[in-house]
């Protein structure tokens, strides 16, 4: 009678085990409030971190750039940042790992410029005031433009603006024209004076946002990246085959932008997940840039070593197209 | 029953040929998915080189023009694009995965960019404007953009090939795993099999040998077991059942028949010994009476007599032997004496059948054995030789081998067929004089039961010169004059 007893204790502890929910894996991403940086709003939003066992809390970042220094800190696990503040970081932090991109847009970042400015072309920005967050992808962006019309950043008065203050500094006439990504550029176009706004963008420009880490943290917890890459993954496959539910999701997280505002951002970019060849080269072309302007000194930019293939090969095998070249084949 | 064997032979052969063509269907329709792929991903990335290859050969085509402004540099441009065309309008007939349309898409896009600018950038060097620098820098700008993009269109190709690749090593382990769970299928099926048959089929036959020899042993009536069954096992059992009833019940008639028979025979030949005997009596009362053999009528009667005395005999002897009631009164003889006696009281019979008797017998010989019923023995196997052999050679020879007494009687004659060796012992048996011979073929039947009875032991075979020979061993007994082992070199050419 006694063993009978302690069968039925067993048993119902055993079904409570089952039942009780599973301890999810904690981790702590660094996150920039950006439509282009969706497909991590879509993954929480659709409850994808928690199906693969992921607690993620999301720390927001005024910037990519701050995203990254908390990472470097170690105050966070892993960030979410364009390609501009990698590029800087990984000169100076050799243990940065890119896990994947997030996006990829050539119409994200954009220079908008009060048309009451006389502004219409890259070329007639020569001597206006274009104000430009330093040392993010926008810099990057607004040199390719001026280029493409001639000029150079010496034949521009740069002024440093805060991101979230872009629209402000173009509103009051502080800058003739703003280089700045949505939804910013989307703020600063509705500021641009009693005219109107005139919008560039570049076609030779490639922005990529990118889920970064730092070795010792991806050896030590390597499976929750896994888990975290598989969740974005899911929210890739969502926006690929259902956009609309997709976008219903991301709405979820942006509920301080407005549905068009939103809806043209997300048109903008494309999400997805990879380690491609054409980001190796657009890292290489920044990091090069950045080199040249004096920003970034050591030894160039070893992108075998930054792109880590592991994790999204094991998720999604045919999303990995970047072959290192032979010599960093044996990279740690 | 027929179903119980072919059911599941069907069943098993029929699984395997239903695998098999599974196998077969997949392992085709899988390969052919992966030659149509592995053909797609090489026009894929031929064209992807292709575009590579004329992208660079266009970029050192523009350098050279921004130098020296040749007509030949304006042609290979020109072929440049309409290569690049050729190659667009080849990879948009593909079938690209999502992926790969994004990327060959974004390499166009990039591609796009790049031509507009070199078309840009020649312009202006045709026109030898001062802006041609601006349009330089953007034609640098431009270009290489699409390089990345192929590449990745490339190594995103081998991706797809490499999974291909897995996909049928995939389809070709769960073809061998299908193909080993039939195999493990078809196996537990004939065990199953193997055990329905030994069930069904062979323990009841064994069971059904086992009654039927119980049945012949026995001689007794038992229910064959399957008796109950519906099959054909079922028929049988009681079919083996009826028959066995059938034949208990014939052997039981024939056994009453056989002791009504030999009670009759006995019977008859007692009933018949009495009067036989008187009549004998006043025959020879008669033939005193005339002091002779007297009339002829009167000899050929005392001979009808006689003759009829050792048929009545015979008879008396086959009664006693069926009934088991042959008795014999052993002691010591000396068989060589007692063979001289018979030779010597039937020498009449043999002379009147012309056949001259030599008798062998140089030395006692001691026999443990009835001295009658020996007589009677070897009386019978000379008065057969006369029978089988009149006018031929006659010899009996007696003899000592190891220990036991021998007697062989042999003739001339044409000897006994040798499928016949055997059989001449048997009841009624005449051998090939039968409707020609006057007895009742016992003769030879009685002899080989009186021998037996003595624990000895007789055979027939061939003589030396062809003709019959009959082989009598008894048990030897020391008798007075008679030696140890003597005539073993006889013996070994008796039959």
């Amino acid at each position: 009678m006694r063993g009978c007893r302690a069968g039925r204790w067993l048993i119902a502890a055993l079904a409570l085990a089952a039942c009780a929910p599973q301890r999810r894996e904690k981790l702590v991403l660094g996150t920039v409030h950006l439509p282009a940086l969706g497909l991590v709003y879509v993954a929480q939003a659709r409850g994808y971190f928690a199906a693969h066992g992921l607690d993620v809390e999301q720390r927001r970042f005024a910037a990519g750039r701050d995203a990254v220094a908390a990472l470097g800190a170690g105050r966070i696990d892993a960030a979410t940042a364009f390609e501009t503040p990698v590029v800087l970081r990984a000169a100076r932090d050799p243990s940065l790992r890119v896990l994947t991109t997030i996006h990829v847009a050539s119409a994200n970042t954009r220079l908008v410029a009060r048309a009451d400015r006389g502004i219409s072309t890259p070329s007639d920005l020569a001597g206006k005031r274009v104000g430009v967050p330093r040392n993010t992808n926008a810099e990057y962006f607004l040199d390719l433009l001026l280029a493409w019309g001639g000029l150079s950043q010496r034949d521009v008065r740069l002024v440093e603006v805060d991101p979230g203050n872009a629209a402000g500094a173009l509103g009051s006439g502080e800058v003739d024209a703003v280089a700045i990504w949505a939804p910013r550029s989307q703020e600063a176009r509705r500021v641009a004076g009693p005219r109107g706004a005139v919008e560039m963008t570049s076609e030779v420009y490639t922005e990529l946002s990118l889920l970064v880490t730092r070795q010792p943290v991806l050896a030590a917890r390597r499976g929750a990246f896994v888990k975290l890459v598989a969740a974005l993954a899911d929210a890739e496959r969502l926006v690929r085959e259902r956009p609309g539910e997709a976008f219903a999701a991301l709405r979820a997280g942006f509920a301080d932008v407005s549905e068009a505002d939103l809806a043209e951002a997300w048109a903008a970019v494309r999400p997805t997940l990879g380690l491609t060849h054409q980001l190796a080269a657009a890292l290489e072309d920044e990091s090069r840039w950045f080199r040249a302007a004096g920003r970034v000194e050591g030894a160039p930019l070893d992108v075998g070593a930054l792109l880590e293939p592991d994790v999204l090969a094991e998720v999604d095998p045919e999303a990995v197209t970047f072959v290192p070249p032979p010599r960093r084949a044996g990279k740690e | 029953m027929r179903r119980v064997l072919l059911l599941p032979t069907l069943i098993v052969a029929g699984l395997a040929a239903a695998a098999l063509a599974l196998v077969a269907v997949t392992s085709r329709s899988a390969t052919r998915e992966v030659a149509a792929r592995i053909q797609q991903v090489r026009r894929a990335n031929a064209l992807a080189f292709r575009m590579a290859h004329l992208s660079a050969e266009e970029e050192r085509d523009v350098l050279a023009y921004r130098v020296e402004r040749s007509p030949a540099a304006r042609e290979r441009m020109a072929a440049v694009e309409s290569g690049v065309n050729a190659v667009v309008a080849q990879m948009s007939e593909l079938q690209l995965p999502p992926r790969g349309r994004e990327l060959w898409s974004a390499a166009l896009a990039a591609r796009a960019v790049q031509e507009r600018e070199r078309r840009a950038l020649v312009a202006a060097l045709d026109a030898g404007s001062g802006g041609a620098s601006v349009d330089y820098v953007r034609w640098q700008l431009a270009t290489g953009r699409a390089g990345p993009l192929v590449a990745d269109l490339t190594v995103f190709n081998l991706r797809r090939l490499e999974r291909a690749v897995s996909e049928l090593e995939r389809v070709r382990s769960r073809s061998v795993a299908l193909l080993f769970a039939v195999l493990a299928a078809s196996g537990a099926l004939v065990v199953a099999f193997s055990l329905v048959v030994d069930r069904w089929l062979v323990r009841p036959v064994r069971a059904m040998t086992d009654a039927a020899r119980r049945i012949a042993s026995e001689r007794v009536a038992i229910p064959v077991p399957g008796g109950h069954r519906r099959d054909e096992l079922g028929v049988l059992a009681r079919a083996m059942t009826r028959t066995a009833d059938d034949l208990v019940r014939a052997n039981a008639e024939l056994a009453r028949s056989v002791a009504a028979r030999d009670e009759f025979l006995s019977i008859a030949s007692h009933e018949l010994k009495t009067p036989l005997t008187a009549l004998k009596l006043q025959l020879q009362l008669g033939q005193r009476r005339e002091g002779g053999p007297g009339a002829p009528w009167l000899a050929s009667a005392v001979r009808q007599v006689d003759r009829v005395g050792a048929l009545v005999a015979e008879l008396l002897d086959l009664a006693r032997i069926r009934a088991g009631r042959l008795t014999l009164e052993p002691r010591p003889v000396d068989l060589a004496e007692l063979a001289a006696g018979v030779a010597e009281r039937l020498s009449d019979v043999l002379e009147r059948s012309g056949n001259a008797l030599a008798v062998d017998a140089p030395a006692p010989v001691g026999a443990s054995c009835d001295p009658a019923r020996i007589e009677q023995v070897l009386a019978n196997l000379l008065v057969n030789a006369s029978r089988h052999a009149p006018g031929a050679r006659v010899s009996m020879r007696v003899f000592r081998e190891a220990d036991r007494a021998v007697v062989v009687v042999e003739d001339e004659g044409p000897g006994i067929p040798p499928d016949a060796l055997e059989r001449v012992f048997d009841a009624y048996e005449k051998g090939d004089r039968a409707g020609q011979e006057q007895g009742l073929g016992l003769g030879l039947y009685i002899v080989r039961q009186i021998v037996e009875a003595h624990g000895g032991t007789i055979r027939a075979g061939a003589g030396r010169s062809g003709g019959a020979a009959f082989r009598v061993e008894l048990p030897q007994a020391a008798v007075a004059g008679a030696e140890g082992a003597a005539g073993t070199s006889a013996a070994a050419r008796a039959p």
